[in-house]
């Protein structure tokens, strides 16, 4: 025997010592006497086995005095009962959500940014069982998912407002261009489709629509993907 | 209802049966409860986080498997409760709380009686990481087997075994600082 094995001995005999595993019949005790046994002729020639060895035996002991113990129970008490029945539901069949329009521009924005904050704030402990053991979640993982969520929300609620909110942050990189040469000429009364045109124009002179705060919170959507999509919109005069 | 296994019991409370929950929570609520109280060593935030767990657990039995074993899944969700409860734990001022230094194990050196090993052993496990404590108790406390606590605790069964054997030395080592001998 070597150190090793005398280590995985003490293993399994310390496994046996719970309340529910302690098995006291005769065959048990024969073998819980033989490989003490075994224990004890290497520890007499190993002097850091036999320290360890006294170690287990009183930790043996102990054991044996704490499993003969009362276990820790809860308070017996009907109101908790009550309480835990009370606050949790009976059980239904999950019915199907309804689908719900989301027209607005802004309302897409809001889901995009509650999505960042859910993936960036999300608490450090598991909330519910999974499978899978938990994993650090670096800034940039959760940053990158945070932007492929968005894009998702932002391409299914808006897709050609996305087109054009990126053609105006690809312009605010383009070389500075005079505002005012390419701005075109204000209407005192415009309607929706002057609008949306002078927006374009805006944007294709290169202008920038957007405050440099605006820029830095929503840069994120700039991805190689939909610059690649933006460019074939603008290609077809989306 | 007494004699019902626990696949008809989940199958009980998710017809509605109103005295299933209950029975659920009694034959439960004892091994719940204590790998709560080992993971927090308080009584007070165990009972709470056992509350919680049966709380989760009977508004997601829809989503249980009943083709497993309900007791892991059960501790997983007190694990994973108990997990919170300590991050919780870990944000707050040490002085916040006084009824946690009230109830804390006295793991102060001093004269104690060497004959009271139950007392020493209790000492020498609350002195161990969280993880140990769970694992030592679930194994030699609640006799849940090796499997069962990897299921309860989302780890390996080699990593199991490794925290047991672990704990086990720590313990031993313990005892010895402390002049606990045979």
């Amino acid at each position: 025997m070597n150190c090793r094995d005398f280590d995985q001995i003490w293993n399994r005999l310390l496994d046996a010592e719970s309340g529910p595993r302690r098995d006291d019949g005769p065959e048990a005790t024969a073998t819980r006497m033989a490989r003490e046994a075994l224990l004890m002729e290497h520890a007499a020639a190993c002097p850091p086995c036999l320290a360890r060895h006294r170690q287990f035996e009183t930790l043996r002991d102990a054991m044996r005095a704490w499993s003969a113990r009362p276990r820790p129970a809860p308070r017996a008490s009907s109101t908790v009962v009550d309480r835990i029945v009370r606050a949790a539901p009976r059980p239904e069949p999950a019915s199907p959500r309804r689908r719900r329009a989301r027209p607005l521009a802004w309302a897409s924005a809001l889901a995009a940014t509650a999505a960042m904050a859910a993936v960036v704030l999300r608490p450090p402990a598991r909330e519910e069982p999974r499978p899978e053991p938990p994993r650090l979640v670096s800034l940039n993982t959760a940053m990158a998912d945070a932007r492929e969520a968005s894009l998702r929300l932002a391409l299914s609620a808006s897709e050609p407002a996305a087109r054009l909110g990126l053609a105006m942050l690809i312009a605010t990189d383009a070389e500075e261009a005079p505002f005012g040469d390419a701005a075109p000429a204000e209407d005192a009364e415009p309607d929706a489709p002057g609008l949306a045109a002078r927006v374009g124009g805006y944007a294709a002179a290169g202008a920038r629509p957007l405050s440099d705060a605006a820029r830095q919170a929503f840069g994120f959507l700039r991805s190689p993907s939909l610059d690649k999509n933006a460019t074939n919109a603008s290609s077809r005069g989306i | 209802m007494a004699t019902m296994d626990d696949r008809l019991l989940v199958e009980a409370i998710r017809a509605g049966d109103p005295q299933a929950p209950r029975e659920l929570i009694s034959r439960f609520q004892g091994v719940v409860f204590g790998l709560c109280f080992r993971m927090l060593g308080h009584r007070h935030d165990a009972e709470d986080a056992a509350q919680e767990t049966f709380i989760r657990a009977l508004r997601g039995i829809l989503g249980f498997d009943a083709s497993r074993p309900i007791r892991p899944w059960l501790l997983e969700i007190a694990a994973n409760r108990c997990r919170t409860a300590l991050a919780l734990r870990a944000r707050r001022p040490p002085a916040a709380d006084p009824s946690l230094a009230a109830e804390r194990a006295d793991d102060r050196a001093g004269p104690r009686d060497p004959d009271d090993l139950a007392g020493e052993l209790e000492l020498a496990l609350a002195r161990l990481r969280p993880e140990y404590r769970a694992v030592f108790a679930l194994f030699h406390e609640q006799g849940l087997s090796h499997e069962e606590i990897a299921a309860a605790l989302g780890r390996p069964v080699g990593t199991i075994k490794t925290w047991l054997h672990r704990a086990r030395g720590e313990m031993a080592a313990s005892l010895a600082a402390r002049g606990i001998h045979r």
